[in-house]
């Protein structure tokens, strides 16, 4: 027993030594039920809904499942299957018009209500074959078209304008790991080489700089931090450099969302809601 | 132990930044004997744990929660009580002090951009985050005069109290929604969702489902907009509803016909077919079994178009019973709907009751002054409209009585009518499609109506508004613990015309329905359960669902299905004999329409492992016109590898039809695929004498299937289902042959270059013709121009047409082949080259046979096919290191031959290259080179008929010197030669575009956009092809655009774009567009 309470005190003064600034711990759990972890299901995309719950994208069967988050329905689930012809499912968002998910082989989004019904299909007028999405604090959708080299805007039809033409940024690699939109409409693309760019609310390009963090696949901003991750849960706030460990770095990090004050990781068999405290 | 504390002290002080709750917890732990027993929590404070048993603990891991027994403990009881404290929140995994926290130097200029940590900006001290965008937009046009319009968009959750949690959205924008799926009456919100919940209850406003049951005996499942609420208090439980909906509940229910796997036309209720179903509210049955919506499930829906079809995991045949309920938009009145239930549980007695009214009202409706004066003084549940008016502009005269459609205004002495036809059964028009794609409406002759799906009349039915009110009460007593008595009783009041100021037009009615049940009474291992049911539905009796017809339709194998006026009477027995199985004895009447029926069951389901799955069923039905009988059984041995199966079934329908059917198979479940294989044969014989038995043969149906799904997630993904049918009638009916197939198979794996997917999917069907139309709807609001030159629409954002699909009322027997190929292969991956290859094939084929897919030549044209063909081919090799370079290659063919006007080929090639041939901090180069070769023959009219061969060739020079400006400068140059009609055209651009974008401070971007063309021809046609220069006319074209998007401060943006066209097409086309924007 005392070994075991030693341990533990050690670990965390250590760790109290090294990092420092950000700090997470675990509120919620939600465990997805083991029928479906064992059966066909692998979580790769997910998003909160509007009513407290998370939905989780399985790209490869098209199937949606609606995890609860309040502690008196966690393990519910509800399920949704695309009723229509799908190809690679690069993400879903939940905004205030419903859920859309987004098919970059098809080039084409689909449009479902809060209930997850399927509205419409609505291809892209132009050639975007979307690879990332993100929704920034206006509701609009931000796009990052390879074949295009830009983000665009999407507001119930895409904008032809780019909001952002990659061509204008020189060290820029073609090919980006993620990017995100923060509360005050900075975005900010952490390119697949770990380069990470930040251009502000018009899509005017600010600064860049590397990240020493290996194999950076995650970008999130927390406040006005903004913290890169792998998928081992390893991270560092881009902003004072410091290193941080997400409670999970065993499990492969599938996806990575901020929700207010709170981060929620997707893995494969669970969703994690960590507090965060500066 | 004191040192342990004094150390627990000085971690829990180290991180004093988190404020740990402890909570206490009694665990009651059911012991497996394994040596470890495993808390309910985490973190459990060491001298808190009290263990109420005797047994010895070996170790406790605090941090995780495990006990671990000592192995002597082999006499401790069952279950084990742990009292403990725990904290809460558990350990932070990352713990720190802000003092030690020395920010390292950015090497990078920009210092300030790490300003000092901030909390969210959209927090506030009630805990309520709040986020969106409220704008105002106007737009001003020389053609489309002006517009204002705007939106607004908000999301908000957080905690309003003790455990009390708020969230929602607020949406007025549209866009998303299904076209009129929802009222607008709740304030001007197209989409609002709110949601208020704790423990004990929960409250959604806004777009909501309600659902209430009571015992399976009425359902009610409706899509509103409104409020709802569910809560419990004590043993008391309930919900209600106050909301208003535009959908209109109703229920269809057919046989299948063989070979048609769809599409199945949902009506409204009067038989409409022009109706929109609400997403999400349709539930379909087969035989009796709920089936499931997805193309790799059972069946597929298009809301709009109001059609199910099924995939071929359900092969349609003519002796499925398909029941669909569902719900579509009434375009006549809002619905009211209001109501609710309580339910009161204790351990013997259920009590529950409830009321709910469904009420059309007519003050949202449509209806003008004079439908309602008349509706006023009749008992009729409908009247009829005119719907013609007398316009000098309108495009139908009437002679004799009959509307004839005369565009072009040939008579030009008669009254002219502008007149609007509505779907009608029993209508005298059809619907036909002018040369210039318009619809019309043209008289039928009597004898020429039978031949024809859709018939059209120039009047309107209108249905009076309607009043539904239905109450019900259900009582439930427990004797002991092996009897039950449940009863319900329920009544329903429907006024048919609830404005009519006569009386009389109220219709009442009630049901009630007693059963008495036993379970669990055993006679040695024998469990005995039976129950006793009698129902009765009067014949003015209305439910608010009509599922009870599902055992109407599926059991008695009635096709006339009765939801009310009818007695059901049933007493079933079932005897559970452990290593045999279950059996059921089961005896029912049923009386309906003045016809009684009675009904004997039995049903074995064998228990046995080796045979478990197995079951028969002997049903005998006694009907008016004789005995009806169904012997169905299946045999399967199970076995961990290979299951073997066969399924028998022979149906006697009297005076009516007689099967017998066989299916012989192999099946197995493995962890990681499931297959399946069989075949089925099947005997029909009909009944040709309506007074006496006299069964001959009919037809003999063989089926194949073949299915193979892989289960466990890996890199292969494989589903493949594959259907074979050969029906071949005795008589005079063509025989069916057709295939049902889908085929997925995919690969991807993360770490690997290749990418594949490949899907193909035949279905042969019964199909409706369907035909793209145009409507016009003014200049500029449209997204086709019409090209009369060419007879053509072409798409055009500045455009006065609307396209949209009509079914022309044509049905043929179809076979229907689409799918596609995707692979890509990233280099990048293996071999640090960062070159990629895509190729991407998509096909689609529908007519009457698979060997005209490559109806691609001219002199096809002039033949009688009527197939539909499209195959899309790209391929593209893409390098994209920092000089990327991006190749590919577009090849389209497309074969229309379904337009009954005529036929139209299409076939395009484009070659691309797109190459950044320099890049240095400041200026790139791009250079966009396109060749392409584009042909269109039809028949429909000759001048539509063209062809052209081009380059169009792109040097851009991007330049950036500092953050604040970019210039894109591009040099274009084409040709595009080739012939249309009788024409021939040599035609030569070259133009410059210019791009600037300027930002101003941090608050101001400006973007200008200009572009000059020049064309010329060296035919000096006057009129070119659409599609050549990217839609550019004859002459100069200068287009400009600009935009600026400032910040009047960090909340609010304003938006202001200006758009010239000027060329000849559109002289000097002006639009102006200004967006004002708060973002909160």
């Amino acid at each position: 027993m005392k070994h075991k309470i030693i341990s533990i005190s050690s670990s965390i003064i250590l760790l109290n030594l090294i990092y420092s600034q950000i700090s997470f711990y675990e509120k919620y759990r939600i465990c997805f039920p083991e029928l479906l972890v064992s059966q066909n299901f692998t979580a790769d995309y997910f998003y909160e809904t509007i009513d407290n719950s998370f939905l989780v994208l399985d790209k490869n069967l098209g199937s949606i499942y609606k995890f609860g988050l309040s502690e008196n329905i966690i393990n519910s689930s509800e399920y949704f299957n695309l009723s229509e012809y799908f190809g690679e499912l690069i993400g879903i968002l939940v905004s205030s018009s419903g859920v859309s998910i987004f098919d970059k082989n098809n080039n084409q989004i689909f449009k479902l209500d809060h209930q997850l019904n399927l509205l419409t299909v609505d291809i892209l007028d132009l050639p975007l074959y979307p690879e990332k999405v993100v929704l920034d604090s206006w509701g609009r959708i931000n796009i990052y078209s390879k074949r295009l080299n830009g983000i665009f805007i999407y507001e119930n039809r895409i904008d032809k304008k780019q909001k952002i033409n990659l061509n204008h940024i020189p060290s820029y690699g073609n090919c980006i790991s993620d990017f995100e939109v923060n509360h005050n409409g900075e975005l900010a693309i952490l390119d697949c080489k770990g380069e990470f760019y930040v251009f502000n609310i018009l899509g005017k390009f600010r600064f860049s700089f590397s990240s020493d963090l290996k194999n950076p696949q995650f970008i999130i901003s927390y406040n006005s931090n903004w913290i890169v991750f792998n998928r081992e849960g390893l991270g560092t706030n881009l902003n004072d450099k410091s290193k941080i460990i997400l409670p999970e770095t065993k499990k492969t990090l599938k996806d990575i969302r901020v929700i207010d004050d709170k981060i929620a990781l997707l893995y494969n068999s669970y969703i994690s809601i960590l507090y965060v405290q500066d | 132990m004191y040192k342990i504390k004094t150390f627990s002290v000085l971690l829990f002080s180290t991180i004093s930044i988190y404020s740990m709750d402890i909570s206490s917890a009694m665990d009651s732990i059911k012991y497996d004997y394994s040596g470890k027993l495993k808390l309910k929590n985490s973190f459990i404070i060491p001298e808190s744990v009290v263990i109420d048993s005797n047994l010895s603990i070996d170790s406790i891991d605090f941090v995780s929660g495990h006990l671990y027994i000592n192995s002597n403990n082999n006499k401790i009881k069952n279950f084990v009580k742990v009292k403990y404290d725990y904290i809460v929140d558990g350990l932070p995994v990352v713990v720190g002090n802000n003092w030690d926290n020395v920010k390292i130097i950015d090497k990078k200029p920009n210092k300030n951009i790490f300003s000092a940590k901030t909390k969210p900006n959209h927090s506030n001290n009630n805990d309520i985050y709040t986020n969106g965008s409220i704008y105002r937009k106007i737009s001003l046009s020389k053609t489309n005069g002006s517009d204002f319009s705007g939106g607004m968009q908000m999301q908000l959750n957080g905690d309003i109290g003790k455990n009390i949690n708020f969230s929602g959205v607020l949406n007025d924008e549209g866009g998303f929604l299904q076209a009129d799926g929802y009222t607008k009456d709740l304030e001007e919100f197209d989409q609002i969702y709110l949601n208020i919940s704790n423990k004990d209850f929960i409250i959604n406003a806004g777009n909501i489902v309600y659902n209430s049951t009571y015992n399976q005996q009425h359902i009610i499942n409706r899509k509103l907009t409104g409020i709802k609420n569910k809560l419990t208090f004590n043993k008391w439980e309930g919900s209600s509803a106050y909301a208003s909906s535009r959908g209109l509940y109703n229920t269809i229910s057919f046989k299948g016909k063989d070979g048609k796997q769809g599409p199945y036309k949902l009506l409204g209720k009067n038989g409409e077919r022009e109706v929109v179903i609400l997403s999400g509210s349709e539930t379909v049955w087969i035989n009796g079994e709920k089936i499931t919506r997805g193309y790799l499930n059972d069946y597929t829906i298009d809301y709009s178009l109001a059609e199910v079809n099924f995939t071929s995991n359900i092969l349609i045949t003519k002796d499925l019973d398909i029941f669909i309920e569902y719900q579509y938009i009434d375009n006549d009145y809002t619905k009211g709907f209001s109501g609710g239930s309580l339910t009161k549980k204790n351990n013997n007695n259920t009590i529950s009751f409830g009321l709910y009214r469904d009420k059309d009202q007519i003050e949202n409706g449509s209806l003008s002054q004079s439908s309602l004066a008349q509706l006023k003084t009749t008992n009729d549940s409908r009247i009829k409209i005119n719907t013609n008016l007398i316009n000098p502009n309108g495009e139908y005269i009437l002679a004799d009585s009959v509307f004839i459609y005369d565009p072009e205004k040939n008579k030009n002495d008669s009254i002219r009518y502008d007149v609007s036809f509505a779907y009608n059964q029993f209508g005298s028009y059809s619907r036909k499609i002018s040369s210039r794609g318009m619809i019309y409406y043209q008289f039928e002759e009597i004898q020429d109506r039978f031949n024809i799906e859709n018939l059209f009349s120039p009047y309107r039915l209108i249905e009076a508004p309607k009043n539904h009110k239905f109450g019900f009460v259900g009582l439930q007593h427990r004797f002991g613990d092996k009897l039950l008595f449940n009863s319900y009783f329920s009544g329903s009041m429907i006024n048919k015309n609830s404005i009519s100021n006569l009386k009389n037009n109220e219709q009442i009615g009630s049901s009630y329905n007693i059963s008495f049940k036993g379970d669990s009474i055993f006679i040695g291992d024998t469990r005995l359960q039976f129950n006793l049911h009698s129902s009765l539905k009067d014949k003015d009796y209305i439910s608010f669902d009509n599922r009870q017809a599902i055992e109407h339709q599926n059991f008695w194998n009635e096709s006339q299905i009765s939801f009310n006026g009818t007695k059901h009477n049933k007493g079933k027995v079932e005897i559970s004999i452990p290593d045999f199985g279950v059996s059921s004895i089961e005896n029912s009447n049923l009386f309906f329409r003045k016809k009684e029926m009675k009904s004997y069951r039995f049903k074995h389901h064998f228990s046995a492992y080796k045979i478990k799955n197995s079951f028969l069923d002997l049903i005998r039905i006694y009907k008016p016109k004789g005995r009806f009988q169904r012997i169905e059984s299946r045999f399967s041995l199970s076995n961990p590898k290979i299951i073997p199966f066969i399924h028998v079934i022979n149906e006697q329908n009297p005076m009516e039809n007689k099967f017998n059917q066989t299916a012989l198979g192999f099946s197995s479940n493995s962890k990681k695929n499931q297959w399946l294989t069989s075949i089925e044969i099947r005997e029909d014989k009909t009944n040709t004498d309506s007074s006496e038995i006299s069964f001959i043969e009919e037809s003999k149906d063989l089926i194949g299937s073949v299915s193979y799904r892989t289960i466990v997630k890996s890199n292969w993904i494989k589903d493949i289902s594959l259907k074979k049918r050969i029906k071949t009638y005795y008589g005079n009916e063509p025989d069916l042959s057709y295939l049902l197939s889908r085929i997925k198979i995919s690969y991807k794996n993360n770490n690997s270059p290749l990418n594949m997917d490949l899907l193909l999917r035949t279905e042969e069907s019964s199909i409706e013709n369907r035909l793209i139309v145009y409507d016009s709807v003014g200049i500029g609001l449209g997204q086709y121009r019409y090209e009369p030159a060419f007879n053509t629409y072409v798409p055009d954002n500045n455009g006065s047409f609307i396209a949209y699909t009509i079914n022309n009322g044509i049905e043929q027997n179809e076979i229907k082949l689409e799918g596609h190929k995707r692979m890509s292969y990233d280099f990048g991956k293996r071999k640090n080259l960062d070159l990629m290859l895509r190729s991407e094939i998509n096909f689609k084929h529908q007519g009457p046979s698979l060997s005209e897919i490559n109806f691609f030549k001219n002199e096809n044209i002039y033949g009688t096919s009527q197939n539909y063909s499209k195959i899309y081919n790209k391929y593209e090799i893409d390098y994209y290191d920092h000089y990327r370079t991006l190749l590919w290659l577009e090849i389209i063919n497309f074969f229309d031959g379904k337009d009954p006007r005529g036929k139209d080929i299409e076939r395009s090639k484009e070659f691309g290259i797109e190459i950044t041939p320099f890049k240095n901090k400041s200026f790139s180069i791009l250079s966009k080179s396109k060749y392409r070769d584009k042909y269109i023959k039809s028949t429909i009219s000759e001048i539509r008929n063209r062809n052209l061969s081009g380059f169009w060739q792109d040097i851009s020079f991007l330049y950036y010197a500092d953050n604040n400006f970019n210039l894109d400068f591009s040099g274009s140059i084409g040709n595009d030669k080739g012939g249309f009609y009788k024409n021939n055209f040599n035609a030569f651009v070259n133009g410059v575009t210019i791009k600037i974008k300027l930002f101003i401070k941090k608050i101001i971007r400006i973007e200008n956009t200009f572009e000059i063309f020049n064309v010329i021809d060296k035919h000096t046609n006057k009129v070119l092809p659409p599609e050549i220069f990217n839609g550019l006319t004859v002459g100069k074209t200068i287009r400009t655009n600009l935009r600026a998007h400032m910040f009047l401060n960090n909340k609010i943006s304003l938006i202001l774009s200006l758009n010239t066209i000027d060329d000849n097409r559109y002289k000097n086309l002006l639009t102006f567009q200004g967006e004002i924007r708060a973002n909160f």
